[in-house]
């Protein structure tokens, strides 16, 4: 192997500085072929980024072992008084600095709400510090407030998925244009559709209090499996069978389960994931009824099926996919 | 995403590095081999060179030794080449360097390194390994330990990271790579703990 060109200079610490700068950016999402291109280049330049890379990459996975920690092993790493040499030294640096930075730090800018939205097509979850756990479906917004008392998520579109860590001094409260859900304890799912409120419980149960404009609130505490629909103030519950109400719940695997249902429902479920829309053309192809499971974003699987099943025509525009008699 | 709002879509895990098939098969026994021979690697070359500001990149050197030989062909025994190359490097550049060091031939037997013995069971390198893991974020200054841990031990996001420590994401992002670094030279090198303690 080739002596160092240069051995005054760090090098092993500039190539593990570079190789932690990717993995945290592949990590962190919305990676890009661009992306891959770049890194590619970045791996092909020395033999010494790929060692770095994968010498950081394992250990990163070995620290997946890290999740079996119980909680007071956890805290204590993040509210840990036991402070390296290190950090003695980057305290005295940041003391040094002046008051100006540690002000930022210490107080975090205004208590104001946090937004998370996905996009069509995307996912994501959250954790909140209690072990609560809210799933987002795709093109969905919520918010969460930070204040005290009653904890507040407004679901201002789109779908979401909540399993709660229930604590009766702290009620969880669900909240969607007029109507909201307070959480006693459960798993459930709530969907924001233009004109209506869905609301299904796996686990435990919640209450549901819809209110329209004007109108007298109404209430309904909601057991495992029921589901309920809250319209303008009136609330209607159902009890679906475990199978069905979980197949709602298929986006979760980024799965799509359809039983009996017509092509124009299964349709409008494919578009809410998708950039491209299935267009169903003629109103009587769009009550022809189809099964089955399929990714979310399969749509020429679904299409081919549809064809074979049901003898639709597929046309493919590009931008959109036809379906026609 | 929606402008609303910045959340980078997590993934739960990074994927291989997606290098061709041909180099995956040296990068897995790269990993699997060479990489946990770091800690004794480390000590072999503090014997053998004094110079503690030199000991990461020979060990760097090391690594590009071994990993451009494995892509030629994987050595058998793993780590009776890592050691022999880690020697050849270090004469090297004592011929280099005009220095004489003693220590620096010293005997591989004598270290006990040459040989490729049967290591420890599954369950007791687990237990090893979480507790070099804990040690490691214990000697990890504050800010990247709370990211590591928020994001590893219990799998939030970068926004929520963000949230809770009242930073921004981009800020959270560095903590994260620069734990992601740190955790991988603490985890390896025990020294700085034996040192810090002694």
């Amino acid at each position: 192997m080739n002596p160092a060109e240069n051995p005054t200079l760090p090098k092993a610490d500039i190539a593990q500085a570079a190789a932690a700068a990717w993995l945290e950016r592949r990590e962190r999402g919305s990676w890009t072929s661009a992306d891959q291109a770049d890194f590619d280049t970045w791996l092909a330049q020395s033999p010494a980024h790929v060692v770095a890379y994968l010498r950081l990459e394992d250990v990163w996975a070995r620290a997946n072992r890290l999740k079996s920690l119980d909680r007071p092993k956890m805290q204590r790493f993040l509210s840990a008084t036991r402070w390296s040499r290190v950090t003695r030294m980057a305290a005295v640096l940041v003391l040094a600095v002046g008051a100006g930075w540690w002000a930022i730090h210490t107080y975090p800018s205004a208590p104001q709400d946090a937004v998370y939205a996905t996009d069509v097509g995307q996912r994501e979850s959250l954790q909140l510090a209690d072990g609560s756990q809210i799933e987002l479906n795709t093109d969905t917004v919520l918010r969460v407030s930070r204040g005290e008392g009653a904890k507040t998520v407004t679901l201002v579109k789109g779908e979401a998925y909540f399993d709660i860590k229930h604590n009766a001094q702290r009620l969880f409260i669900v909240k969607s244009g007029d109507d909201r859900v307070v959480d006693l304890g459960t798993k459930f799912l709530v969907r924001r559709n233009t004109d209506h409120l869905k609301v299904a419980v796996f686990e435990g149960s919640a209450r549901l209090d819809a209110k329209g404009p004007g109108a007298a609130m109404q209430s309904a505490v909601l057991m495992p499996d029921d589901v309920a629909v809250a319209s303008g103030g009136t609330l209607s519950v159902t009890r679906k069978p475990s199978q069905t109400a979980r197949d709602d719940m298929a986006w979760r695997r980024g799965e799509l389960v359809f039983r009996y249902t017509t092509l124009a429902d299964a349709a409008a479920e494919f578009n809410r994931y998708n950039q491209k829309k299935i267009v169903v053309r003629d109103a009587q192809i769009a009550q022809l009824e189809i099964g089955g499971t399929f990714g979310m974003h399969d749509v020429a699987q679904f299409s081919r099926l549809a064809h074979h099943l049901l003898g639709v025509q597929v046309t493919d525009t590009g931008t959109d996919i036809i379906l026609s008699r | 995403m929606t402008k609303t709002s910045d959340i980078p879509s997590e993934r739960p895990e990074v994927d291989p590095t997606g290098m061709v098939s041909a180099a995956s098969k040296a990068n897995a026994w790269f990993v699997r081999e060479v990489l946990p021979l770091e800690n004794l690697l480390l000590k072999f070359l503090r014997r053998g060179w004094r110079n503690e500001s030199d000991v990461r990149d020979l060990c760097q050197d090391v690594y590009v030794g071994v990993y451009a030989a494995a892509q030629v062909e994987i050595p058998v025994y793993a780590k009776a080449f890592v050691f022999a190359v880690a020697r050849n490097i270090l004469v090297e550049r004592i011929r280099r360097e005009q220095i004489v060091s003693i220590e620096a031939v010293a005997d591989l037997e004598e270290l006990g390194l040459a040989t490729d013995e049967p290591g420890p069971d599954k369950s007791a390198i687990a237990r090893q390994e979480l507790r070099r893991l804990q040690a490691a974020l214990d000697r990890m200054p504050k800010r990247w330990r709370e990211a590591v841990v928020m994001r590893k031990v219990q799998g939030m996001s970068r926004p929520e990271i963000a949230l809770r420590l009242g930073i921004a994401e981009a800020t959270v992002s560095q903590h994260l790579a620069a734990g992601m670094a740190a955790l991988a030279t603490l985890f390896h090198d025990d020294a700085d703990d034996q040192r810090g303690h002694s």
